[in-house]
């Protein structure tokens, strides 16, 4: 992300900082890896679906040719005994990191609702935690777990917007 | 199982979803469920994932390699490439309905749910080969150092890799 600023930004002045800014949030709100989604819209303001098209080549491709390969080598190796615990190794780190994920994707939403108040950041606080309890009860699917998260979301949201545009009114 | 099974879901999660890992654990839920990977395959997928050049998010690539080969990492090339394509869709309705509390609300729902969902299903892979403290600690360790910049991912899972090859050989 930093890489792509710099060049879209800084050297080839191709957006400004405010518009790569709002495309940038733009793609988080967008389904899939905001990566792509982002030079989806840089490539289409440059030169419109060719710049699409060649955005995407240089992103997805390259990177994932490497990771099939890298995955092959892999599998014609996995059979090894070494190679078994090396992997038992490697579960912890891919979990470590994977947290440290989690925690940078919760840091936003934390902030922007601590920014609002104490009943928003317990609110938040629990639908992330309800969200992953209810999984680990094994009770709902993920999907379900994630469309009734949103509901509960949308619901709270249009009930908080009411309640303070009222009090903006008296 | 064929890649367009593999391509379903795996368009189905990156739709429910946002960033590289938030379809982690719809995948998981689809997949170990109806036994078509375990939780080896989760592992492994992960991992190569972190390790290679590009977005975190072509874990996938490698996850459909694991699955049905080639045709399957091809398959989860294209199934993550399109969800993103919203974008456009997204920037014409923002114009629209900018701050709509409902639609605001309901995108942030969903994102808490991704993370909340995320670490459930984080802590169920590290189970299921059975629990110590060597593990714990190389978790523990991980997430520490992952916070910091300087130290790049490939070493943290290279170091872990190294002491599990010493210690489960």
């Amino acid at each position: 992300m930093t890489l792509i600023r710099r060049a879209s930004v800084d050297q080839h002045r191709w957006l400004t900082d405010e518009e790569f800014n709002r495309d940038w949030a733009l793609c988080q709100m967008t389904p899939g890896i905001n990566l792509i989604a982002l030079s989806i819209l840089i490539g289409r303001r440059i030169a419109g679906w060719r710049g699409v098209a060649i955005c995407l080549l240089g992103l997805v491709f390259p990177s994932a040719l490497l990771t099939i390969l890298l995955t092959a080598a892999y599998v014609s190796i996995r059979g090894l005994p070494a190679i078994q615990a090396t992997l038992k190794g490697l579960l912890p780190a891919s979990v470590g990191l994977g947290l440290v994920t989690a925690v940078q994707m919760g840091r936003k939403p934390a902030g922007d609702a601590w920014q609002l108040g104490i009943w928003t950041t317990v609110f938040v606080v629990f639908l992330t935690v309800g969200s992953g309890a209810l999984l680990a009860s094994g009770k709902l699917s993920v999907t379900l777990v994630l469309l009734c998260a949103g509901i509960i979301g949308a619901v709270e949201n249009s009930i908080r917007y009411r309640l303070s545009g009222s009090k903006d009114e008296q | 199982m064929s890649p367009f099974v593999l391509f379903f879901y795996m368009c189905r999660a990156a739709l429910l979803s946002t960033g590289g890992f938030g379809n982690v654990s719809s995948l998981h839920d689809d997949f170990v469920g109806h036994r078509w990977a375990n939780n080896n395959q989760f592992v492994e997928a992960l991992t190569v994932g972190q390790v290679s050049p590009g977005p975190n998010g072509l874990w996938v690539v490698s996850l459909g390699y694991l699955m049905l080969g080639a045709w399957g990492s091809v398959a989860a090339m294209v199934a993550i490439t399109l969800p993103p394509f919203l974008v456009i869709g997204v920037e014409k309705l923002y114009r629209r309905v900018q701050h709509h509390p409902a639609v605001e609300g309901f995108v942030r729902g969903i994102m808490l749910a991704v993370i909340g969902t995320l670490v459930t299903v984080l802590m169920n892979l590290l189970n299921s080969s059975g629990l110590d403290t060597l593990k714990v600690t190389l978790t523990l360790l991980s997430f520490g150092l992952g916070w910091l910049p300087r130290i790049p991912v490939v070493a943290i899972i290279s170091f872990c890799g190294l002491v599990g090859f010493l210690a489960y050989r």
